[in-house]
């Protein structure tokens, strides 16, 4: 297996402090990796350097077989159309429809004609799980889980080969939350996409993802299946691992 | 002072990237937000119509109206309208407008660009593969720039007209002698210089505004603080740039 993306020796210094101090791990093509760490671990900042917002002081990403950062801008430009990124809120343009901003990135990168791109627009929105109806409504007027489907599907426009999320399940119910990860698990395996996502939903990590990455102190303490990582004798996991397990017992009232 | 040089650095980024963007469009037209860039020039441009006609008109009766009431001491009420005339295109319509825009378009600029930076939009642009800078900065900079002198010469003429009611009400100054005295006192290079002056203060206005916006942090206190910083640094800015101007062209009189 080939991996897709590689973080090698990658140091992160913002504010004075080594938030990163060589995070070494690799994401293989059709996997579904999660990042998971506490809060202040730098996941969300390890995710932009990975999607080229923020450049590490140090070390190298290896995406799409490119090295990002030494990328020119037109090739980064032109990697960007390779991959798409789920923000925490969204970050639909708020000026514009849903469709229109699915069609976005249509409009920008490709010579499609305008009826066959209302097309790509209708199917994205249908894949993301949306109805059709929502198309023409502005991201103000869609409840959370519906914006993180309209971001989705603007992220799946251009036939991205790996998708990056951000907390993908934040601030959904625990019902939307199941459906948007089997939703994501599909998308996914039908459409050979890899992705990496930041997670602090434990039932996200059980359910759908192959295998999560551990950032702690700057550093990836521990990857593999979940199972496995779940069993890994470090102080900072067992507690993470078993928030969960006593939270189960109590709603179960066990 | 410090803190003046701190943020230079910022600046000049800020100000190299807009200057690639413009590169960049001059290079390959096409590239411009035509459609954005229209919206702005109706927001900033068509929509001030009404506030900047309502200002300056008022400006021009009362500035009329005062010093007419000094001229008429003295016999000479002729003379209003070249008063009137030259300081309003020379000085009034131009700063006036320019203060109008600061307040209204600057601090839209800075709202809209510093909410879209805590809601993710600008990142969300940058992983799109599209420039913030091509898609926010130009249309905003390029359609203050283009409206800013229409409405100045648009406030030229309202503020006068103004006066010329003034004029005809007070002093006993025909609406036909009025013109005729204009036509042959208010110089067309004062005119121009007026008009000039204003795509200057247009940019400054939208650098000032759209680096505010830019600078937003992810709060919302943070955007209150940069529309107000917006606000008062473009005032500052454009009495410091009309200044400078008076200096190097004081010939225009």
């Amino acid at each position: 297996m080939s991996a897709v993306l590689e973080l090698e020796g990658v140091r992160t210094r913002l504010a004075g402090q080594w938030l990163h101090d060589g995070v070494n791990f690799r994401v293989n093509k059709g996997e579904v990796v999660a990042l998971i760490g506490g809060s202040g671990s730098g996941k969300t900042v390890l995710l932009r350097e990975c999607v080229g917002l923020l450049r590490p002081t140090s070390g190298r990403i290896q995406l799409l077989w490119q090295d990002l950062w030494s990328l020119s801008p037109e090739d980064l430009n032109r990697l960007r159309q390779r991959f798409g990124m789920l923000f925490q809120e969204g970050a639909l343009f708020s000026s514009l429809t849903v469709a229109e901003n699915v069609a976005a990135p249509l409009r920008e990168h490709t010579d499609l004609p305008a009826r066959l791109r209302d097309q790509v627009v209708a199917l994205d929105i249908r894949l993301a799980g949306l109805p059709l109806d929502a198309a023409g409504k502005r991201p103000a007027e869609l409840s959370g889980g519906m914006k993180k489907r309209a971001a989705l599907a603007r992220a799946l426009a251009l036939q991205p080969e790996m998708l990056f999320l951000d907390e993908p399940t934040s601030g959904l119910d625990p019902i939307s939350a199941r459906e948007f990860d089997r939703l994501l698990r599909t998308l996914c395996d039908s459409l050979g996409l890899t992705a990496l996502l930041t997670s602090h939903d434990l039932d996200t990590l059980w359910g759908m993802v192959d295998r999560v990455v551990v950032l702690n102190d700057g550093k990836v303490i521990a990857e593999g299946p979940v199972a496995e990582v779940a069993k890994v004798d470090q102080p900072w996991i067992q507690s993470y691992f078993s928030a969960r397990t006593s939270s189960k017992g109590a709603t179960n009232g066990i | 002072m410090s803190e003046a040089v701190g943020v230079l650095p910022d600046w000049l980024n800020f100000l190299g990237r807009v200057g690639a963007a413009l590169w960049q469009v001059l290079r390959r037209p096409a590239s411009l937000r035509g459609r954005e860039t229209v919206v702005q020039l109706e927001a900033v441009g068509l929509r001030a119509v009404p506030i900047v006609a309502l200002m300056t008109f008022l400006i021009g009766v009362v500035f009329a109206y005062l010093l007419g009431i000094q001229i008429e001491k003295y016999g000479a009420n002729i003379f209003i309208v070249d008063g009137v005339s030259m300081a309003m295109a020379r000085e009034l319509s131009p700063l006036l407008v320019a203060i109008l825009m600061a307040g209204r378009s600057g601090a839209a600029f800075t709202a809209q660009i510093g909410a879209m930076k805590v809601t993710e939009e600008i990142d969300a642009i940058t992983t799109l593969g599209l420039s913030p800078m091509q898609v926010l900065v130009l249309p905003r900079l390029i359609a203050i720039v283009i409206a800013m002198p229409l409405l100045t010469f648009f406030g030229d003429v309202v503020g006068i007209a103004g006066s010329a009611g003034v004029a005809a009400s007070q002093l006993d100054i025909t609406l036909v002698t009025f013109v005729n005295r204009l036509k042959d006192v208010l110089p067309l290079d004062m005119v121009v210089y007026g008009l000039y002056k204003a795509p200057v203060f247009a940019a400054a206005i939208a650098l000032i505004a759209c680096r505010n916006g830019f600078a937003v942090s992810r709060d919302a206190r943070s955007i209150g603080e940069r529309t107000t910083s917006t606000v008062v640094s473009s005032l500052v800015a454009v009495i410091l740039i009309n200044a400078l101007f008076a200096i190097l062209h004081p010939e225009a009189t």
